[in-house]
């Protein structure tokens, strides 16, 4: 019989996703040196205010803001800061993929008032690193995400983390990215090389600014940096 | 090897007959090297009466044909339960019955479309506590039509199932191809051989996993196999992030 059935130990292995939590499985590489450059970059982003909670956003759907929310908040965790990533996106909810864990409970009970935070927070394998997901996709989530109840629990997440970083949906497809945008403190905008539009990065921009949001940066994913560039070397690391 | 979806009891539906027929089945399960199945009739089917007890009754009788004939396989309670804004009324009541009494409940789509109330059907299931496996995924004609369909229904935390025999290619190869397309972009979690009878709907089972490895799905076989034993543990399923599905070209359909 062929019943060799390997047991699904390689997990990691197995996942072929393309969100890949490069910052906690690859801490070296030189893809997550620029997340550090990021991270530095925040934190001097705003020297006088404190940064608490940030959204990430983009213009058009798969641009890589899940991927780069995820990393994003693994670095500041490894920094020591206490982080909390939250999948605001709920019509396409991704991060419980990124981390491998189930999406029964999330954002959604939270808000409806069907389970308490303490419940729906689950704690991930990266140190300091806690994960709000999704829960079930409801009928409203503009409404949801706009009510007076996500106003009050992002000021009670702040006062049990460090950091919030929120994952959010396109920002020109739906009205969700702009009402996160706007209960937070900053939004970062993710921009595909090659892929975004400049006017719709653009308009994304305007969009941001009319939701009364501070943009901290842009993040200009999937750029292929030239054979020569200083970038590409290793810098005081063995490989 | 458990088996997820079969009409071996006799005389409830379209399946088995007479307990000859089911003994049949049983000693073909056996040869297939399956050690475990879990019985799923027809529930509220518009074409086939559901009698809870009766059911319970036959259970009991093959449990006890399996013990009398020294067979090594383990037969479950289960039922394959049709989309109807009924279903958690019945889960409750104890008129519809989940998989081997877990959370799993085994979901049947009218064959030739996605009801427009599935989703929110899907929802209620979930806010309950079960979770919705939708029964071969790749013989509904929406979901043939549009993948993207079935991607939905699995968005709102909803399982999917795969037929053994439509991927070894009992059922052609239109639903073999979208099978392995729904496959391979991790659209399916669960496997099971939905069989109906000795020599129209046999098991398959292996008929099917082997063309998974011919086809170098091992990985699939493995999650395939691995989800069917947690349904029965009542644990969470593996599951892979969905992708999109490749498009089948047209004049591959044909």
């Amino acid at each position: 019989m062929f019943l060799k059935n390997r047991k699904l130990d390689k997990r990691i292995k197995l996942q072929q996703s393309p969100r890949k939590l490069i910052a906690h499985t690859d801490p070296r590489s030189f893809v997550v040196e620029q997340f550090r450059t990021l991270r530095t970059n925040i934190n001097f982003s705003s020297p006088d205010s404190d940064i608490r909670s940030i959204v990430i956003t983009s213009a058009a759907p798969s641009e890589g803001k899940s991927t780069a929310a995820a990393n994003l908040a693994v670095v500041f965790a490894q920094e020591g800061k206490k982080v909390l990533l939250i999948d605001g996106d709920m019509r396409k909810p991704t991060t419980h993929h990124t981390f491998d864990m189930q999406n029964t409970i999330g954002l959604s009970n939270v808000l409806t008032r069907q389970t308490t935070i303490e419940e729906a927070v689950r704690t991930t394998e990266v140190e300091r690193l806690d994960l709000l997901t999704c829960g079930p996709i409801p009928p409203n989530p503009a409404e949801l995400l706009a009510s007076q109840s996500m106003t009050s629990l992002i000021e009670q997440l702040k006062s049990l983390y460090d950091l919030i970083i929120i994952d959010a949906p396109p920002v020109l497809s739906v009205a969700d990215g702009q009402i996160l945008a706007n209960k937070c403190e900053g939004t970062i905008l993710v921009v595909n090389s090659g892929k975004t539009e400049k006017e719709q990065a653009l308009k994304a921009k305007e969009a941001i600014a009319s939701a009364n949001s501070r943009i901290i940066g842009a993040v200009l994913n999937n750029f292929v940096p030239p054979k020569d560039s200083y970038y590409y070397q290793y810098y005081g690391s063995e490989k | 090897m458990i088996d997820t979806h079969a009409h071996i009891l006799a005389g409830l539906d379209d399946g088995a007959q007479t307990m000859e027929e089911t003994l049949g089945l049983l000693r073909q399960a056996v040869n297939e090297g399956i050690t475990g199945i879990i019985a799923t009739p027809h529930g509220h089917h518009p074409n086939f009466l559901t009698d809870v007890p009766k059911m319970k009754e036959q259970l009991e009788a093959t449990t006890a044909l399996v013990l009398a004939h020294n067979l090594p396989l383990t037969i479950y309670s289960g039922q394959e339960c049709r989309l109807s804004d009924k279903l958690l009324e019945r889960l409750e009541t104890g008129e519809a019955l989940p998989l081997a009494e877990s959370r799993y409940v085994l979901l049947e789509l009218p064959s030739n479309g996605v009801p427009a109330y599935t989703i929110p059907m899907i929802q209620k299931l979930i806010a309950q506590n079960y979770v919705p496996i939708i029964a071969h995924a790749e013989r509904n004609q929406g979901i043939i039509a549009k993948p993207e369909r079935l991607q939905k229904l699995l968005l709102h935390g909803a399982m999917a199932q795969v037929t053994a025999g439509s991927v070894s290619g009992h059922f052609g190869k239109a639903i073999q191809k979208t099978a392995l397309s729904l496959i391979e972009a991790n659209l399916i979690h669960v496997y099971g051989s939905d069989v109906h009878s000795l020599d129209k709907r046999p098991f398959l089972f292996n008929a099917g996993l082997e063309l998974l490895k011919k086809k170098k799905l091992h990985d699939y076989v493995d999650i395939f196999l691995e989800n069917n034993e947690r349904i029965i543990g009542n644990e969470n399923l593996y599951i892979l992030e969905p992708q999109d599905v490749k498009k089948v070209k047209w004049w591959n359909i044909f």
